[in-house]
């Protein structure tokens, strides 16, 4: 009985780990000057394989630093090379991005998506981590210190 | 003569044995050669796992079926202390029973504990969809986790005019380090 009711809850835990979402990404900020070419790793550390979903978003921020996000601006041109990918249990994927902007300095935000189990009444739960980039022209360093301070006006 | 050859070879040998011994208790030491050791641990953030996965509304009381705890994992390089913690819908749309029946984002209550309380109607991450947020400063702890805790109800002002069926709809967190 007590072999059976052990069980009982182990598959509950197990389902529930499985239904949740879990999913780290690093670097979470990347800085460029000249040319921005990089990558970020996405870790699906879940119990369950993953599908996650790339999106790259532009933001402002106030001088709290209180951001607020938009669709990716006009003027900025992201080339990732999948905006998607099936992540398996505790495995890791590198996703390799260029981005050109037509002014400087520019800065984004690629969101990667985590999804849990779908639910069939109420809300489902989805989980987002972003790897942010900023890019200043060529000979620029502190390209983030620089956009904080003279665009968002930030005292960090 | 032959006693000076027998002398001559004995010294030869005594000298052959003696010689290499010396050598070898002399102290030869080396140039030193360096080899530089190099590691990068990147930042990262970790969000989840969300419990639980889900959560339902009463349709009468518009209360939760329960709070959602997200943990955060963060290991930030000095300069990165402070992140954001959002709670949002990507739409103004917050459950929908895929035919017409709509819970707007500004008929849910939210609050995030030690963060804001308010309805999902806020610029933020999700533009004017964003629930309670959780500002937090890592301080001088550049690696660690926490959790928080989020709730969510709706405003019964639109319970008694939703048309049947099962609502469903999509709940985002973020954390944000900008």
């Amino acid at each position: 009985m007590k072999k059976i009711l052990f069980l009982a809850v182990l598959d509950l835990i197990l389902f529930v780990l499985a239904a949740s979402a879990q999913g780290t990404v690093g670097p979470i900020i990347s800085e460029y000057s000249g040319k921005a070419r990089g990558e970020f790793t996405v870790q699906n550390q879940s119990l369950t394989p993953m599908t996650v979903v790339l999106e790259p978003m532009s933001f402002s921020a106030d001088a709290s630093g209180n951001a607020t996000f938009r669709p990716l601006d006009s003027n900025i041109h992201v080339r990732l090379d999948s905006m998607s990918a099936r992540i398996g249990v505790r495995q890791q994927r590198t996703f390799s991005y260029e981005v050109n902007c037509e002014a400087f300095p520019c800065w984004l935000s690629i969101y990667t998506t985590f999804t849990g189990a779908r639910t069939t009444e109420g809300l489902q739960i989805a989980l987002h981590i972003p790897h942010t980039i900023y890019f200043c022209s060529k000979g620029t360093k502190g390209c983030r210190t620089k956009v904080h301070h003279e665009v968002f006006g930030m005292k960090d | 003569m032959k006693k000076y050859l027998a002398f001559l070879l004995s010294a030869v040998l005594t000298l052959a044995f003696v010689l290499p011994a010396n050598a070898q208790a002399t102290t030869v030491t080396s140039n030193v050669q360096t080899v530089n050791l190099t590691m990068t641990v990147g930042e990262s953030l970790t969000i989840g796992p969300a419990t639980p996965a889900s959560i339902s509304f009463s349709p009468t009381t518009g209360t939760a079926s329960g709070n959602v705890s997200v943990p955060v994992t963060w290991n930030l390089s000095s300069g990165h202390t402070t992140f954001t913690l959002y709670a949002y819908f990507s739409t103004a749309t917050a459950l929908t029973n895929g035919s017409g029946g709509t819970v707007p984002t500004s008929s849910v209550n939210s609050t995030f504990t030690g963060g804001t309380t308010g309805l999902c109607n806020q610029a933020g991450l999700g533009g004017a969809n964003t629930c309670a947020t959780v500002p937090f400063t890592t301080s001088s702890t550049l690696s660690g986790s926490g959790s928080f805790t989020f709730g969510a109800w709706l405003s019964t002002g639109i319970l008694a005019s939703l048309p049947p069926g099962s609502y469903t709809g999509t709940l985002n967190f973020a954390a944000q380090a900008i």
